[in-house]
This record gives structure tokens, C-alpha cells and sequence, in this order.
């Protein structure tokens, strides 16, 4: 719903910035409204992607090819993005007939599975070496701190469940 | 031949295929994949709806003169990337009835018009005026008859007009303004019944009335509706405007009312005079959020055809 006295800090989607924000004494509750939380890993999974892709399909070209390609290859990688979320859904019909994610709505469902896609393409650059292997060590230790987080955070809603 | 070319317009920038997709993305795509995806979808439309982007352009020539061409690419894509927010967090809310924030600038004004006995609200093509109509229906829990251009797609049309009544839980109602005398006395009886109906009043529709105005230092063609239904229902013309602060944020701005009162000896200078207000607060706006302002289409005279 539309709020007028909404906080002005937004709050977090992910559970390492929740757990942050109330340890800090924020509400710690799950919203979609932090621009920067959108923007930020927004642009690193792009960013992984976008080298993956590079990687794979034009590792071994000249400097020169390779400087030609950076716009038009981002353009590629954009219309990639778009079929795999087509197809995603089409994974996520597939495996709610088996029962799975069938209480998630989709772009939850989406999102797990992108987090998957996404930590592999960032493990294929650590193991790849060179520098993009960074990008994909910063991705996977933030997932990482998020699942520790979202255990953190588990145990806590537990505990003030059953009254602890 | 007209079946294939009626396929053919699905795939048209305004054509119901887009609509579709912005639906079926924002129920799968995850928030934060949006604002890149997002970025691409503006780039790809900025040389697809190439229409929209010469209007963009012309107009802003006109509302920054003297500013470099290329200076105005960048301006009129800034544009065309607020158009793509303000749509697609309209069809979040629709969709996912996301959350989003919002505050209003004057609330005393909005509070007027919230317990006005019949009243326009006039509004431009300008931030998020769905999403704007939407929240006025549910914080003061009335009806609302939206006036629009008809749309050149009519299944574009259908899908407008559902997602519409959709996100307003049916309190927002379209009225298309056409050439014909219709809808004008539609509107008046709904006003005369207290209703309140909004109106665009910054973009001329082929065969409607319009009148002269002038805005940045220019004749402007404006319709002559609003003010004539002001003027015949004796209602308060509500200048109102929802414009996009933040990401899911919106700063609703409502201005002084317009009277357009029948007391001069001509009622054409009392719509005159009407005209003159809204122009001056249009231009204002515009100046304050000129990213915002989506001129897709003529306004201004020195763009007129021969």
C-alpha cells in the first residue's frame, strides 16, 4: 500500500543488511524499497554475468576485438538476460509440478534461482583466475554473509517465537 | 491484410505487447534485477519509438533554448527513463500491490479537493498521474473519472483501461476524449453529481477544441475543455501533479484552484484567463521537473503543421 509516513530510511531485502540494520536498532523487516540495495546488487550480478559471458566466448580474442566488442557484447548479455528469466519461469513451472517453490511467488522463485546461476558463473571466474576472479570472489563471499546472516536471523525469530 | 497489420501493431512502441511483457516482468523479475534491465529496455526503446523521441526533442528545444543538441539526447533519455520507473512501478503496485512512499506538498489543497462537492483536477503528462489518481480514490475513498487521449491500439486501450480499474480496486473510471459532444456532457453530469474527474490538460487530441495559451515564451495549443467545464459546472479547476522523487518515491504537488468564473462580458476572456493560470503553473512544474515531463506529442504552435 501506498504510505505517507513511511520511515525515511527504507529498510533491507537481504538478510545480511537486515541483521545489520537491527543490530543497529532498525525494524530489520523485509522491504523491496532500498534503492541502493537494488541498484547495488542489481549491478554486481550483471556484472558477473556480463564477465562470465566474456570470458567464456571471448577470452582468447585480441585487445583490439576485445575493446570493439565491450558495448555490443553488453547488449548481448542484456537480450541473454531476458530469455534466461523467460526460461527461468518455465524451470520454476517445472519444478512446482514436483512440488518444489510452490509456496513462493515467482519472482521470489526468480530470484533463488538467479542467486544460484549467478554464484556459479562467479565461481567459473574464480577458478578461471585473472582479475574478474575478484568480482566473483566479492560475490560469493556476499552470499556467504548473507546465508550466515539469514541463519542468524532464523535462530533469533525462533527464539523470540518461543519466548526466549 | 488488415489481420497481419493488426498483428503487426502489437509489436508498435504503443502496441499491447509491451504491456503485456512490463506485466509478466514485474511478476517475475526480482527487484533488483530491474533497474538494469530497466536501463537496456530505455536504451532499445529510445531508437524503437523514435516518434516520441523527435517530440521529446522539439519540445525541449523550446523549453531550453539555446541548449546543444546533444546535450538534448541526453535529456530527452533521461526522460524516456522516468517514463520506464514511473510505468513500471505503477504496474508493481498493480501487480505485486508493492509498497511505495510518497508525500504531498500543500496537503491543505488536497484536503480541499479530497471534500470538494465536484471538481477537475488538471494534470499533465507528467511523473506518475495513474498511480496519482489511484492513491487520491483510495485516501479519500471516492470515485474518479479519468479523461485520456484514446489510445491508437485498441487492445493497448483494453489493457489500459483494466490495469487502471485493477490497481483502483474499480474506483478510477476511464473516459476517452474524442471529437464528439458525448463525453462532454457525461463529464458535466458527473460533476454536477459532485464526482471529481481528471483531466490532462497538456497535449491536444486531433478534432477536440483547444485554445491559446502561452508557456516559455511561446503560443501553446492547449485543450479548451477543462476550462469550458469549470466555467459551465461553476467547479474548482485542482492543478495536481504526482512527480517521482526516488526510487519507489512520489511527491504529490497541488497548486492554488483555478476559478474560471462567468463574470466578464465575454466568457471566452474568463476562459482566457483560466488558460493563463494553468499555463503559468504547467510552465513552473515543467521547469522544476523537466525530466519528468512527457511530451510525447505537439503542444507547442511553432511546431505546428503548415
Amino acid at each position: 500500500m501506498p504510505s505517507p509516513d513511511a520511515p525515511r530510511t527504507p529498510g533491507f531485502y537481504f538478510s545480511l543488511p537486515r541483521l545489520l540494520a537491527g543490530w543497529s536498532g532498525g525494524t530489520g523487516d523485509r522491504t523491496e524499497n532500498n534503492s541502493l540495495e537494488a541498484h547495488l546488487v542489481g549491478a554486481l550480478v550483471h556484472l558477473v554475468a556480463y564477465l562470465f559471458a566474456f570470458q567464456l566466448l571471448l577470452a582468447d580474442s585480441p585487445i583490439w576485438q576485445l575493446l570493439f566488442l565491450l558495448l555490443p557484447f553488453a547488449a548481448l548479455v542484456w537480450l541473454g538476460w531476458l530469455i534466461v528469466l523467460y526460461l527461468n519461469s518455465w524451470v520454476i513451472k517445472l519444478l512446482r509440478l514436483l512440488g518444489l517453490l510452490r509456496n513462493v511467488p515467482d519472482n521470489r522463485a526468480q530470484s533463488l534461482v538467479i542467486g544460484v546461476m549467478t554464484t556459479w558463473f562467479a565461481w567459473r571466474l574464480i577458478v578461471a583466475g585473472h582479475w574478474p576472479g575478484l568480482v566473483g570472489a566479492i560475490w560469493i563471499a556476499a552470499v556467504a554473509l548473507n546465508l550466515s546472516a539469514a541463519v542468524v536471523l532464523t535462530l533469533i525469530h525462533a527464539d523470540s517465537a518461543t519466548g526466549k | 491484410m488488415d489481420t497481419a497489420r493488426a498483428s503487426l501493431r502489437r509489436f508498435a512502441a504503443k502496441g499491447v505487447l509491451w504491456r503485456h511483457y512490463l506485466d509478466w516482468a514485474i511478476a517475475n523479475i526480482p527487484f533488483f534485477l530491474q533497474p538494469v534491465l530497466l536501463t537496456g529496455m530505455t536504451i532499445f526503446f529510445y531508437f524503437v519509438a523514435a516518434e516520441e523521441r523527435r517530440w521529446l526533442l522539439r519540445n525541449l528545444a523550446v523549453v531550453r533554448p539555446g541548449s546543444s543538441r546533444l546535450l538534448n539526447h541526453f535529456r530527452a533519455f533521461r526522460t524516456l527513463k522516468n517514463f520506464a520507473w514511473t510505468i513500471a512501478e505503477a504496474a508493481n503496485y498493480k501487480v505485486n500491490k508493492a509498497e511505495f512512499r510518497y508525500e504531498i506538498v500543500s496537503p491543505e489543497l488536497l484536503e480541499q479537493l479530497g471534500s470538494a462537492q465536484g471538481a477537475i483536477v488538471l494534470t499533465a503528462h507528467m511523473g506518475n498521474y495513474d498511480l496519482g489518481a489511484t492513491l487520491f480514490a483510495q485516501k479519500f475513498s471516492r470515485e474518479i473519472r479519468m479523461v485520456r487521449a484514446p489510445e491508437p491500439d485498441r487492445q493497448s486501450a483494453h489493457h489500459l483501461r483494466d490495469s487502471v480499474l485493477q490497481a483502483g480496486d474499480g474506483a478510477v473510471k476511464i473516459a476517452y476524449s474524442t471529437a464528439g459532444a458525448l463525453v462532454s456532457f457525461d463529464l458535466l453530469s458527473s460533476l454536477r453529481q459532485g464526482e471529481i474527474v481528471s483531466i490532462l490538460g497538456d497535449r491536444i487530441i486531433p478534432g477536440v477544441a483547444t485554445v491559446e495559451g502561452e508557456m516559455f515564451g511561446q503560443k501553446v495549443r492547449i485543450p479548451n475543455g477543462p476550462f469550458t467545464l469549470a466555467q459551465v459546472a461553476q467547479v474548482p479547476l485542482f492543478p495536481l501533479f504526482i512527480v517521482r522523487a526516488a526510487y519507489r518515491h512520489y511527491q504529490i504537488l497541488v497548486r492554488e484552484p483555478i476559478v474560471v468564473p462567468r463574470t466578464a462580458p465575454s466568457r471566452d476572456a474568463d476562459v482566457a484567463a483560466g488558460v493563463s493560470a494553468w499555463c503559468a503553473i504547467l510552465e513552473q512544474t515543467i521547469a522544476n521537473h523537466r525530466d519528468q515531463w512527457f511530451a510525447f506529442g505537439p503542444i507547442f504552435a511553432c511546431h505546428a503543421e503548415p
